[in-house]
């Protein structure tokens, strides 16, 4: 194992662990951003080229972009029963 | 139980599980060590039988055809999922369609010049990614996302999308049907041409790490490209359609 390895298995489990303790949904969906990309760049260093870059995408950008999408939507819920 | 109690059974679990993941893993072969024969013969395989020079590719739509056309169809069906779902809701908050029904997303000028420089390059990373997927890393799957990413991109910098009130993101539903339909037709192709389904030789193998190489691979991978991207597409023209304009709305009632 290489150092650039070990450095960013540590790196993932510090990155998992901040996800795990974060409890606003808007932060979860940024922090799970970050996660996901931690995660794309150790497989990267672990010569997975192809599983990281579908990582990268759907853990760094697609995945978190649902969720904003998904908060937006139930939040806009709110506002329409707070009006009725 | 008490706390403290549960703290006790805890331990006592946590140490149990740590000792046997201590033993298990002192077990495991050396880091990087693969043991296994299929690994091997598959990486021999590649080049010679279908002159892919991306072993991946090749397990995923030459190998593990069938396995492969099936995630498609999962991807397929969650975006029909998303949409059966979402357009049932839609009929509730009525809004009438009128021309001024465009998405008009407050940006930032930071965030419009950063959106705008990189929809251009998303772009291009995201049709080498399909183009290459025999050749190099990548393929239709990562190609798609990032075309779909693309969309987010523009639609994150305050590209107006014109939303008629009931008729679908035509485009992205075309493209969806188009990749997962072109998919299956291709693996009928190899029935007709090759002789089993989704076999990938009767395009001929072209020359390794060549753009046209792979047999039908590269096709394989445009269909799998158009279908990712479009069903993405999809599920977020959904999201968008329904709820960012309703959020507008209110936003604008409460001012």
């Amino acid at each position: 194992m290489t150092a650039v390895q070990a450095v960013l298995l540590v790196l993932v489990a510090v990155a998992g662990t901040l996800l795990a303790l974060t409890r606003e949904p808007l932060r979860q969906a940024i922090v799970s951003a970050i996660f996901g990309l931690t995660l794309g760049l150790l497989f990267f260093a672990l010569q997975a080229p192809d599983v990281a870059l579908s990582q990268i995408v759907v853990g760094g950008v697609a995945l978190p972009a649902m969720i904003l999408l998904a908060l937006a939507e139930v939040r806009a819920r709110e506002h329409r029963d707070d009006d009725e | 139980m008490s706390r403290q109690t549960r703290l006790v059974v805890f331990a006592l679990g946590a140490a149990g599980l740590g000792a046997l993941m201590a033993w298990a893993f002192s077990g495991l072969p050396e880091f990087g060590h693969y043991a296994g024969r299929y690994g091997r013969i598959v990486a021999q395989l590649a080049v010679p039988a279908r002159a892919t020079t991306n072993a991946v590719t090749f397990t995923n739509f030459d190998l593990r055809a069938v396995d492969t056309m099936v995630e498609e169809f999962i991807v397929f069906t969650a975006a029909i999922a998303a949409v059966a779902m979402l357009r049932h809701q839609r009929g509730e908050p009525k809004r009438a369609a009128s021309p001024d029904d465009v998405l008009k997303p407050k940006t930032s000028p930071a965030l419009l010049v950063v959106g705008a420089a990189l929809a251009g390059p998303t772009t291009v990373i995201a049709l080498n990614l399909i183009a290459h997927g025999a050749i190099t890393p990548g393929g239709g799957f990562q190609g798609g996302v990032v075309l779909a990413a693309t969309l987010v991109v523009l639609v994150a910098a305050g590209a107006r999308v014109r939303l008629p009130a009931d008729k679908p993101p035509l485009l992205a539903e075309i493209t969806h049907g188009l990749g997962a339909a072109g998919f299956v037709l291709l693996g009928l192709a190899g029935l007709v041409f090759a002789g089993a389904f989704l076999s990938t030789t009767w395009a001929g193998h072209g020359t390794p790490a060549t753009l046209l190489s792979g047999g039908a691979i590269p096709l394989l991978n445009v269909a799998t490209g158009l279908e990712v991207a479009g069903a993405i597409a999809v599920i977020l023209g959904e999201f968008l359609e329904q709820d960012m304009l309703a959020t507008d709305e209110t936003e604008e009632r409460d001012a």
